[in-house]
């Protein structure tokens, strides 16, 4: 091999066999199709088995049949190149090869969707944004149903099917339509002032992620009241709204019954932002959106009653704010 | 009994008082209670084998004529507990299910023999957010407690035994939340757990914590009058006096949506809401923060039982302080 050959070939990002092993092993029923399946494919294909059996859900790899890994693989692979020039790896698999947007079933979607959304749009070989806008226009009229108790999140192919979603079926239609196209597409949570958690999809425009939320995502004007967003384990409110910056300084409280939370107003309660993971017994620095929060300390006792110290805080864009969660216990605060 | 003996709401549940219950009449009460996608040809097989199954079971165990027919549509028939995917769990289940259950004799014994084989098959360990089926319960051996709720319920309404599920939002007296069953029997409601093998029905590890928590609640999968609320298609039945002393909370107007909240995983969190129409719910003892409008107001009350507390929407108390969240001890 010369080595200019060594030089193209990329080095390979393989999961390592004890860590194969530990996954399997904690795959029940399904971990034969997984060996045979590994030992079936090699280069990219193999690099992106490994990708997803390390990051989907163990329901998933339970789940998984060659069919519907073959899609999203070679799917991926074979659009990589239809509206980027060049994608970079750290895009490519969390953007394209995965398949998940919420929390549908494992279904095999790309190819009935490329063929659907190359029938309706009028300019499919316009750019990423240009057609991720367009898909977004066609899902924007579906009609939005209310969530049942009943029933999961339905996946891609019956959404479209039926003409009509929740919000989040919503959105994984339009996830798993821009992937089938080649866009590489994450889906991202938020919470605002007023509205609560919310969700949107970014689309990788091949310089940067760009948010591309759906009409029933319900996403306030200009962003208005984010208070958090993040996309996987990116946080992306600071690319969004103008953001201040918390500091905490930590409590001294038994770690085992400490906690703390910041929550948001809306719809008429405080809604805790769960994405934010801190622990009140350590210092950390958190970055939120412009706006008012209920700060929270609790302290279970061993009788199960809590002790709850709260406060507000006002977050001011470029701003920072210190507080001593020891002084907020201590009432000094 | 609570939720159990009220009759179904709506025109087509009083049309089915009028009726023998028939695989049509069975057919149109599943038409009006189980989601959209579980109504497309895909899953017609499913549904009609469902249907014609749960009838032949309930003529061939000795509790099924004493088994009404409103607790044999909403407890025994569906083929779904919750979110899980729709699989055809009855046909499966009814091989070991039916035999076990008609060797224990009676309903009560045959429960706790179908729990005692759920617990043999099955351990209880966190999983992912989307509910796995069933069979993936049973062919892995692990759930956690909302799956182990589904493939328990499944197992004993494979052999006509009526079973709802039941669950705590969220705990009080601890972090987390649980979910369980509770099975029909002649005596009203008991509850069970869906993987720890019982002596007897009406008690489980949970029952301290539920005893004292904010509310439990139960689903009956149609519209029941005095529900604490009607969500998603379902009714969620407050059946917290079931499992501990309680009181009220209620709100003096017509109009205004309030949050009744405890704290968990330290924060405060909302364990159920009051939305109109509904404006009281009894609720465990213990210290409450409540919440409404914008912007957020909010109030603390202490509820001890047999007490009924207004919330005081004019005069709303100060969210800023330090309380004392505190709960009966067991």
């Amino acid at each position: 091999m010369s080595a200019a050959l060594l030089f193209a070939v990329p080095a390979l990002t393989l999961l390592e066999p004890s860590v194969v092993d530990s996954l399997l092993g904690d795959t029940q029923g399904n971990e034969a199709f997984w060996r045979e399946y590994l030992a079936s494919v090699d280069g990219l294909a193999l690099e992106s088995a490994d990708y997803l059996l390390s990051e989907m859900p163990r329901l998933d790899r339970l789940e998984m049949t060659e069919a519907i890994l073959s899609d999203h693989i070679f799917g991926a692979i074979e659009t990589r190149s239809v509206y980027y020039d060049t994608l970079p790896d750290s895009v490519f698999f969390p953007g394209l090869v995965e398949y998940r947007v919420s929390e549908e079933p494992v279904t095999a979607f790309r190819a009935p969707l490329y063929a659907h959304w190359h029938a309706v749009l009028c300019n499919p070989d316009s750019t990423a944004a240009e057609v991720a806008r367009e898909i977004a226009g066609s899902i924007g009229r579906f009609r939005v149903r209310r969530p049942t108790f009943l029933g999961g999140v339905a996946g891609p192919l019956d959404v479209l099917a039926a003409g009509s979603g929740t919000t989040d079926e919503l959105r994984v239609l339009f996830g798993a339509s821009l992937r089938s196209m080649g866009i590489a597409a994450r889906s991202v949570t938020g919470y605002f002032a007023h509205v609560g958690q919310s969700g949107w999809m970014e689309i990788w425009d091949g310089s940067r992620w760009l948010p591309m939320p759906l009409a029933s995502d319900s996403i306030p004007d200009d962003w208005e009241g984010l208070a958090f967003a993040v996309a996987g384990n990116e946080e992306r409110t600071a690319a969004l709204a103008p953001v201040g910056t918390l500091i905490l300084e930590p409590a001294r409280m038994v770690p085992e019954s400490a906690g703390a939370a910041i929550s948001v107003a809306a719809r008429g309660m405080w809604v805790p932002i769960d994405y934010l993971e801190f622990s009140p017994t350590e210092d950390c620095t958190l970055t939120l959106g412009e706006g008012e929060y209920l700060l929270q300390l609790t302290r279970r006792r061993p009788s199960g009653a809590v002790d709850l110290w709260t406060d507000l805080v006002d977050i001011l864009r470029g701003a920072s704010v210190t507080v001593s969660l020891d002084q907020l216990s201590a009432g000094a605060r | 009994m609570i939720g159990g003996s009220a009759l179904p709401a709506g025109p087509a549940m009083l049309l089915l008082l009028l009726c023998a219950l028939t695989p049509q009449a069975c057919r149109d009460f599943l038409a009006g209670t189980l989601p959209a996608s579980d109504l497309v040809p895909a899953y017609e097989c499913i549904l009609t084998e469902n249907i014609d199954l749960a009838l032949a079971v309930r003529d061939s165990v000795p509790w099924g004529p004493a088994i009404p027919d409103s607790i044999f549509l909403r407890y025994v028939l569906p083929p779904r507990v919750s979110q899980e995917p729709l699989v055809d769990w009855r046909p499966v289940l009814a091989v070991t299910a039916v035999p076990m259950a008609l060797g224990a004799g009676a309903l009560e014994p045959a429960a706790l023999a179908i729990d005692a084989w759920i617990d043999s098959v099955t351990t209880w360990r966190m999983t992912q957010l989307r509910d796995q089926s069933p069979f993936v319960t049973l062919r892995s051996g692990i759930g956690r407690c909302e799956e182990l709720t589904v493939l328990n319920m499944d197992a004993l309404r494979s052999a006509c035994m009526p079973c709802r599920q039941v669950y705590a939002p969220w705990w009080s007296s601890c972090d987390n939340n649980h979910a369980w069953l509770e099975v029909w029997t002649s005596e009203g409601w008991k509850c069970v757990d869906a993987a720890c093998r019982q002596d007897s029905l009406g008690y489980g590890w949970f029952t301290d914590n539920a005893s004292r928590t904010a509310v439990v609640v139960a689903v009956s999968p149609d519209s029941v009058p005095g529900a604490l609320a009607y969500r998603g298609g379902v009714s969620l039945l407050d059946v917290t006096s079931e499992y501990g002393p309680t009181g009220v909370i209620r709100v003096p107007d017509d109009s205004t949506m309030v949050a009744v909240c405890i704290v968990n995983y330290g924060a405060i969190r909302p364990v159920f809401m009051l939305r109109p129409p509904v404006r009281l719910a009894e609720v465990g003892q213990g210290v409450y923060m409540v919440t409404w409008g914008w912007p957020v107001q909010s109030e603390v009350l202490t509820v001890s039982a047999g007490d009924t507390i207004d919330v005081d929407l004019e005069h709303p108390g100060q969210i800023v302080g330090h309380f004392l969240m505190n709960y009966p001890q067991p």
